[in-house]
């Protein structure tokens, strides 16, 4: 690989050998096509006959769309990559250097990083666009964007469901994992690069699943699915367990590729102690990852079984509540598997900014660790509101006490920070909101969890707001750092600083104008789930949908300016322009055929910025 | 050069080890939630119409026997013998093959009735237990197909491990998926 | 030593101004309206963290502002920093001793503390002379009936469910999920949420359960007077969700019986 722009451009492309054959995106949608026709005819028409037999019942599409994925991942390059050679067959596959290599199953760790890094965007821009639908409903106090609830609440839905299991669960491990975890341990592929082939394109075919939900009906249970609703709901919901189900999975699989690399594909010399920040992020996510996600898989499973089959679980044969517990149980991990990231990034951009050794490096890595298992103890938080008092005393502790782990999130940044020559740059200026927003939705977080304030707020726009500060406000802004920060490694190229900070200025005023204001709609009575509210909320409900708007607006503003940039923005003459110790900068800039020509040896920390020593005896690989 | 195990370097083959652990314990979970979901839910009552024996008891037994009869095969890869493994192998997959239709049996004799939801605990454990036993007889064949093909035996050697260690997890998994069913 | 008294003064001097605006917003009620002793438990609680969250808000707050002013340079040239440690022995002690002081304060009060003063305290006074009203959540209405004084559906002319409380009194809400219209499946309700933001609280209803929510009245007031005084369902219960909403009415007990009386008519 040359560099990415000219890929894109398409020089250096070599001609697919052998015969000539479909794109393998087309081959996939076509395959994935004729496999949903064949079963779905099957189990409609043949084997499980229903009254009036429609074409499509909710047994003949869950196994029609099981077929569909297959194929899909056949299609795409899945049958020669993996399952011809595990067979004992031979196969002709060869991959094009040029862009195409973007559209196909593939084994280089950096692709796939960009393949997630492009899925989790689109699904970003999907379930914006869904949250723009929503503001703009709720602009006005009526329905007026959407004909009646049943199709906001699946916009909602749709919404949540997408963002957490796509963009927050994916962005910043599938997609920034993939690409630089090998890169900054010192490797030239990942553990299981097969493994990780697969499980990108799992992403595409589960967002394209919920988006596509509302064809089977409208399910208006949210990204939560409770029981009993999800079982009254229309054929939609279906759509939700299967497109959870492909999400899950391939995070998953990248959890278990992530693992093994970081474990066993270090440079000589990377030792625990030298372990980068951002692989430490990885490895306490994917931990959770794969504690919590087979346990959601199961519960969504039932719960569809319930939908096909029909198996009551969790209403005749157990308690709503049941389900409700599993959920959250899984839930509560959920949303510390989106920020550990984030707070991974702080640790790995400042100390680079500001060119300043990182300070208490040790507590960094013990606060990520007990977060991760602190995080299994305070399910029911999201219950207080159906559980005796007895019961909320541990929760309400397990809770509060989990601040203290966050904290020292803090601590090591403030610590870097302090009299360092901190370079105001867009990506230091995105993780000093992205501290700022967490810390709003960390003390809120603190008022939530005291039971007797939280039966208030709970289920209001106080909890929204509360939440949303935490996922966009640190994992999105820091998502952006991490787009501005590693840019120059991606592309070779630089981005425009004036342009960068101003839209940063942008999206952190719009982001606090319109979510801030959810907070005092939350305590001023406006509840969740509802296109149409009481006239004397609208004041405050037509200024948040302003600001979010002009939020959504600036999201898109930034990927233009990234987008271009990476094509048109200055040249580096350098390839670590911002005088970064990891490895990944040690690298060239974009990287060569190979990541390093010569495995670098590790000799001392990356995070020590006492003299101008690096952090590996010679650099490998010149520009 | 360090000493190479198939086509694997130790350090390979320890990572691939790891990898396939750190999966079916992974994996482990949503059977630990369905034995727990008991204590919240009815119990986990079996239908009348499954034989403990034939419908609990055999499955349980078969698949026990396929793992250790799949566990045989791997120190043979490493001898070089390459007729002791592929009839290791053919053994551990026909006892699978009967433990696995032993074991789902009693999807098929189960009345779905929305109206008498009894026996979903049990209904769903067959299901998860028969999806990982299809699992791990998708392994075996794609393993055996591929010793079939001539290439040297030792290259095998993980493939054939992995096989092993899918079987008794498995076996493991469903054991106390049926302690849980039958006796507690 | 010149960077820790500026920081320490600029950090007092937000706390501070924090404070005077957290009193002056407590003044305005933090809750923005709150009718029952319950309610004002909670507003309470609410009110303490606040007060000792904002010096923690502002310690970090000006800590980023500080060091973005202070340190910050606009200069992209990389230049090490002249300054290099890797630990504070001293600042990470205290970082640490302080927040799991504050957090032991925290669960001990409000947290366990509140709990027990909304919940244990006020329960002496619970099941003597409690008006019992029982709620029911179909999907999707709110029916309340009295069941003391013969009210099966209270309902306003129009036919929309009212719920009408007398003030000062200490009400036993009995909360049910089923739909009493359609009697041949009891199972067939959802999780509901019984809300009147103006109580300060609100229980879920699960269906097959039945749920008690206790409050005492504290204040004379209705929708008309402020919106916030109104059921609202807030957990999502299917497409009629938004429209699970009914008005109340504090009233005084004189008015109450005329209110009881008038029902019965209504009914008979
Ligand atoms: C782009 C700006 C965004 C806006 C304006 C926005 C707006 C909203 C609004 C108004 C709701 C509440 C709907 C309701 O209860 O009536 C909501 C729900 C939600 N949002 Fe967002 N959101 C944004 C971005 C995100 C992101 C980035 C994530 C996560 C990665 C996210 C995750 C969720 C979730 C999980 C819910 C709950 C859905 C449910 O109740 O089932 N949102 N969002
Ligand atoms: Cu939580
Ligand atoms: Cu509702």
């Amino acid at each position: 690989m040359s560099s990415i722009v000219s890929d894109l451009k398409g020089d250096g492309s070599t001609v697919m050998s052998g015969r000539k054959m479909m794109p393998p995106v087309v081959r996939g949608l076509l395959w994935a096509l004729i496999a949903f026709l064949i079963f779905n005819t099957l189990i409609s028409e043949v084997f499980d006959r229903m009254p009036y037999h429609p074409f499509v019942t909710r047994a003949s599409v869950t196994v029609g769309w099981l077929a569909a994925v297959c194929a899909w991942l056949l299609g795409v390059g899945v049958w020669e990559g993996v399952v011809k050679p595990a067979f004992g067959r031979e196969t002709h596959w060869e991959t094009p250097t040029d862009w195409r290599k973007y559209f196909m199953y593939s084994t280089d760790h950096r692709v796939i990083g960009m393949q997630y890094i492009f899925s989790s965007f689109g699904g970003f821009l999907i379930a914006g666009f869904a949250a723009m639908l929503m503001r703009l409903e709720l602009l006005n106090r009526n329905l007026w964007v959407f004909s009646n609830p049943g199709a906001y609440l699946s916009t909602v839905g749709i919404h949540g469901t997408v963002m957490m299991f796509s963009v927050g669960t994916v962005g910043l491990v599938g997609g920034f994992g993939n690409y630089l975890i090998p890169l900054m341990i010192g490797s030239n592929k990942s553990a299981f690069p097969r493994l990780s082939g697969i499980s990108q394109w799992l992403v595409p075919a589960g967002i394209a699943t919920v988006v596509l939900s509302p064809l089977l009906g409208q399910w208006t249970t949210g990204w939560r699915g409770y029981q009993p609703l999800a079982g009254q709901d229309p054929a939609g919901i279906v759509f939700y367990y299967l497109g959870v189900f492909a999400l899950t999975t391939s995070s998953l699989m990248v959890a278990i590729n992530l693992t093994a690399t970081i474990l066993f594909k270090r440079a000589p010399g990377l030792t625990w102690n030298r372990i980068p920040m951002f692989a430490w992020g990885m490895l306490t996510v994917s931990l959770l990852n794969l504690i919590w996600l087979p346990e959601i898989q199961m519960t969504f499973l039932l719960g569809l079984l319930g939908a096909i089959i029909p198996l009551p679980f969790f209403t005749q044969v157990g308690s709503p509540l049941t389900y409700l517990e599993v959920f959250w149980l899984f839930g509560h991990p959920e949303v510390y598997i989106v920020v550990v990231p984030a707070f991974a990034l702080w640790q790995e951009i400042l100390p680079v900014m500001g060119q300043k050794t990182l300070f208490a490096r040790q507590w960094g890595v013990i606060g990520l660790v007990f977060v991760m298992i602190l995080s299994g103890m305070v399910w029911a938080h999201h219950m207080f509101t159906n559980m005796s008092n007895g019961q909320m005393l541990p929760f309400s502790f397990f809770t509060e006490i989990i601040s203290i782990p966050t904290g020292f999130a803090y601590l090591v940044a403030i610590g870097t920070m302090w009299r360092a020559r901190l370079r105001l740059t867009t990506p230091t200026l995105l993780v000093l909101m992205s501290l700022f927003n967490f810390l709003i939705g960390g003390v809120t977080g603190v008022m939530l969890a005291d039971p007797v304030v939280n039966l208030q707020l709970h289920d209001s726009f106080f909890v929204i707001a509360h939440f949303h500060y935490t996922i966009i406000g640190a994992m999105i802004f820091s998502w952006f750092a991490a787009f501005y920060y590693w840019l120059p490694k991606f592309s070779g190229r630089m981005y425009n600083e004036r342009v960068g900070k101003t839209l940063a200025v942008w999206i952190f005023i719009a982001f606090n104008a319109a979510f801030f204001q959810m907070f005092l709609l939350g305590l001023h009575g406006m509840n969740r789930w509802v296109p149409v509210y009481p006239g004397y909320l609208q004041p405050m409900n037509f200024e948040v949908s302003i600001f979010a708007i002009l939020l959504g607006i600036g999201f898109v503003l930034h990927l233009i300016h990234i987008a271009w940039m990476w094509h048109h923005g200055p040249l580096l003459n350098d390839r670590n322009p911002w005088r970064s110790k990891t490895l990944e900068w040690q690298a060239a800039s974009p990287p060569g055929a190979v990541n390093f020509e010569k495995i670098p040896h590790v000799v001392r920390s990356f995070y020590d910025y006492s003299d101008e020593r690096m952090a590996v005896e010679e650099p490998a690989g010149e520009r | 050069m360090v000493e190479m195990i198939g086509n694997l370097t130790p350090r390979e083959l320890r990572q691939n080890r790891f990898a396939l652990l750190l999966f079916v314990t992974s994996q482990l979970v949503p059977i630990f939630v369905m034995i727990n979901i008991r204590f919240m839910l009815a119990d986990t009552y079996v239908s009348a119409r499954v034989d403990p024996l034939v419908g609990g008891l055999l499955p349980t037994l078969l698949l026990l026997i396929a793992g250790v009869v799949a566990w045989g095969a791997v120190p043979a890869v490493k001898t070089g013998t390459a007729a002791r493994v592929k009839s290791r192998l053919l053994l551990a997959g026909v006892i699978g093959v009967i433990g696995f239709i032993t074991q789902i049996w009693p999807l098929f004799s189960h009345a779905y009735d929305a109206l008498s939801p009894f026996g979903e605990v049990h209904l769903v454990s067959v299901g998860v237990g028969g999806f990982y036993t299809l699992l791990a007889l998708i392994v075996l064949w794609s393993v055996g197909v591929r010793l079939g093909k001539g290439s040297p035996l030792r290259a095998h050697y993980w493939g054939v491990e992995a096989t092993a260690w899918m079987f008794s997890l498995n076996a493991v998994g469903w054991l106390a998926l049926y302690i849980a069913l039958f006796w507690l | 030593m010149g960077d820790i008294i500026g920081f320490v003064v600029a950090w007092i001097v937000v706390a501070v101004l924090g404070e005077w605006g957290v009193s002056v917003l407590k003044q305005h009620s933090l809750y923005y309206y709150t009718i029952t002793t319950q309610g004002l438990d909670g507003e309470n609680a609410f009110g303490f963290i606040i007060t000792l969250l904002v010096p923690v808000f502002a310690f970090i707050v000006v800590m980023l502002l500080y060091n973005m002013i202070r340190f910050g340079s606009l200069k992209l040239q990389a230049q090490r920093s002249p300054k290099q440690f890797y630990n504070n022995k001293v600042f990470v002690s205290v970082w640490i001793v302080i927040s799991i002081l504050l957090n032991l304060l925290f669960f001990v009060h409000p947290t366990a503390s509140a709990i027990e003063q909304m919940f244990n305290s006020e329960e002496a006074r619970y099941n003597r002379h409690d008006l019992i009203v029982n709620v029911t959540a179909r999907q999707w209405q709110w029916l309340f009936s009295y069941p003391q004084y013969g009210i099966t559906q209270a309902q306003d002319a129009n036919g929309n469910s009212v719920l009408y409380l007398p003030n000062d009194r200490t009400i036993k809400f009995v909360l049910r999920s089923y739909d009493p219209f359609h009697t041949y499946d009891p199972n067939a309700g959802v999780v509901h949420s019984f809300w009147v933001p103006a109580f300060g609280m609100k229980q879920d209803i699960i269906p097959g359960e039945t749920r008690y929510l206790y409050i005492h009245t504290n204040k004379i007031t209705s929708y008309s007077v402020n919106p916030m005084v109104r059921v609202q369902c807030a957990e999502v219960c299917g497409p009629g969700h938004p429209f699970m909403e009914a008005p109340v009415s504090v009233v005084s007990n004189a008015d109450f019986q005329a209110w009881v009386a008038q029902q019965k008519k209504l009914q008979s």
